[in-house]
């Protein structure tokens, strides 16, 4: 008992340690794109069809590389500016593994196997890209089911708003937009970016968590329990992916490590895990509302596993 | 009552910060992920003081009671993984001092991570003859891309594990824990030691094997328990042939966090 407790503080301490910093840049930078990018700036490099907002989404990850500890925040001020789902929706569930960190990463835990980074690459672009036709027509906004933090916090006086604003966005006018000297402007990333990590870090913590007690307690069998048939082991893995919350850039090595499952289970777990698991379910239950919040868990879910297991069929 | 929410936040938030920045320059940070990573730990965690600093300054914001419990929980996780396994583990030779920033073994650890120049002596030399260092992760690396062949000279070490399947078929289980970047994603790695007693062997002891690459005797299904993994990687096609096994005392860091694919390897 006491060997377990040690090996689930020990994990999930790591894993908010392994994750803080990526949710203090994924704050950041969703703080610097409230305060400092105008909306417009961003809705001229999106274009106007919607398979091509879907593909920028999707490969977005490849210029900027998001791990999935930051990228929710991010993603939530980008449908605050209006940016459509179209487009944030797929990057946040591609960018984690849609990235050249990523991809290498894959490529070295299974020895330059490149029919593995490919079947990895497919199994999140198209959930990913589903979502994104899905929830492509709602407004930005209604996708979203937690209120902006109030930028009020920085002193009024220093903040001059745009005349030309439109109401309802981040601030505590209601604006989008601060026209301030830099020293407001410093403060006002500086708030929003504590606040949005003290936001989402509670999800991280309590995430990481379950994630360690699953480490902890799992019994040691069970995963032996899985590898009979494929449908089995497909599911199997995708569970134990979901529960351990293992970063994108280490679970290839983790997935390699399953010697006795199909390479089809292995991409299904390391498919799964970057874009659903419980540092993430509870972030997008407090961020989305919750009928996107259970598309972006359940969409993916079903389509890796169906994928997953149809690879398997094919002998993968 | 508001400005002591605030105020609590904020210590929060520093003691989060002041954590980070001590285990990263401490030497106890590969305990938690792979010590490559220690200045992103510190980087983290001076900003996350600097957040302490905003909130402090910032009167405005409401602040949620899960906010600060989820910053309580984290300090509370992180006390007891330092402290519980001082309260588990006798420090012995199979497991690292817990909780304590002290160990020699070649280890730096913290903002040096990375291994002192002689603990990569690249062989060992026993009866006239060099025996190649290196670990179980890379030996298992080796024989996949080919590079490890029957009759070559390694010489691996690891904490000893046995299962009965093993015992039957005169092998013992060398094991490591490897560490792509944080504990929770550790996987371990095996190698196989063909010896002749395999019950002479404590499960749980830090041995050093010399040995030659045979190919590995027949052997039953087997599942491996290494602490703090899941499962364990190891060969199916060779083993090592002990030519001398040692029971060292082990000071260093028991865990992986590289694999090389050529000399010296990261033994």
């Amino acid at each position: 008992m006491l060997e377990s407790l040690v090996v689930m503080t020990t994990a999930a301490t790591a894993i908010v340690l392994e994750a803080a910093p990526f949710l203090l840049l994924g704050s950041l930078i969703g703080s610097l794109i409230e305060v400092l990018v105008p909306e417009r700036t961003l809705l001229r490099v999106i274009p106007r069809s919607a398979s091509g907002q879907v593909a920028v989404g999707v490969f977005a990850g490849m210029l900027l590389p998001t791990c999935e500890c930051g990228i929710v925040p991010v993603v939530r001020r980008l449908l605050l500016k209006n940016v459509p789902p179209r487009v944030a929706i797929p990057y946040m569930m591609a960018a984690p593994v849609v990235n050249p960190v990523v991809i290498a990463s894959t490529l070295f835990a299974f020895q330059g196997d490149l029919s593995v980074v490919g079947l990895r690459l497919l199994l999140v672009i198209v959930p990913a890209a589903a979502l994104g036709f899905a929830l492509g027509g709602a407004s930005p906004r209604a996708v979203l089911r937690q209120q902006p933090i109030d930028l009020k916090r920085f002193d009024e006086a220093e903040a001059v708003h745009l005349p030309e604003h439109e109401h309802g966005h981040g601030c505590a006018c209601g604006c989008g937009h601060v026209q301030a000297g830099p020293f407001a402007r410093t403060r006002a990333v500086l708030f929003h970016t504590a606040a949005e990590f003290v936001s989402m870090g509670r999800f991280l913590v309590f995430g990481a968590l379950v994630a360690g007690g699953f480490k902890a307690f799992l019994p040691p069998g069970v995963l032996e329990f899985f590898v009979g048939s494929p449908m089995l082991a497909v599911g199997g893995l995708m569970l134990l992916a979901i529960a351990l919350s293992i970063c994108s850039e280490a679970d290839a090595f983790v997935a390699a490590s399953f010697a006795s499952f199909p390479v089809a289970a292995k991409v299904a777990f390391m498919a799964i895990g970057p874009m659903v698991d419980l540092k993430l379910i509870p972030l997008f239950l407090s961020v989305f509302t919750r009928r996107v919040a259970l598309a972006l868990i359940v969409v993916p879910t079903v389509t890796v596993y169906v994928m997953g297991v149809l690879l398997a069929w094919g002998g993968w | 009552m508001a400005a002591l929410v605030r105020l609590v936040e904020v210590c929060l938030l520093a003691a989060m910060g002041a954590f980070m920045v001590a285990l990263a320059t401490s030497s106890g940070y590969w305990q938690y992920l792979n010590p490559r990573y220690a200045w992103l730990t510190l980087v983290a965690g001076v900003c996350v003081m600097i957040l302490g600093l905003g909130a402090l300054l910032d009167t405005r914001r409401r602040r949620k009671g899960t906010e600060l419990a989820g910053l309580a929980v984290f300090l509370g996780l992180a006390v007891a993984s330092q402290m519980l396994p001082g309260m588990l583990f006798e420090p012995g030779p199979a497991m690292p001092q817990r909780g304590g920033l002290t160990f020699g073994g070649g280890f730096t650890g913290g903002l040096e991570a990375g291994y002192e120049d002689d603990y990569f002596e690249p062989v060992e030399v026993h009866d006239g003859r060099e025996y190649v260092r290196i670990n179980a992760a890379e030996l298992i690396a080796g024989e996949s891309g080919g590079w490890v062949r029957e009759g070559d000279l390694f010489a691996v070490q690891g904490s000893v594990a046995r299962t009965p399947e093993l015992d039957r078929a005169g092998l013992v289980a060398v094991t490591r824990l490897f560490i792509s970047c944080c504990f929770a994603d550790a996987a371990g790695v095996v190698a196989l030691v063909r010896v002749d007693d395999p019950a002479s062997f404590t499960p749980g002891t830090w041995v050093r094997a010399l040995g030659r690459v045979v190919p590995i005797p027949a052997v039953e299904d087997t599942r491996i328990s290494i602490f703090g993994a899941l499962t364990a990687i190891r060969s199916d096609r060779f083993a090592l042939l002990a030519e001398n096994v040692e029971t060292p005392a082990f000071t260093g860091v028991p865990y992986l966090f590289e694999i090389r694919s050529g000399q010296p390897f990261a033994y």
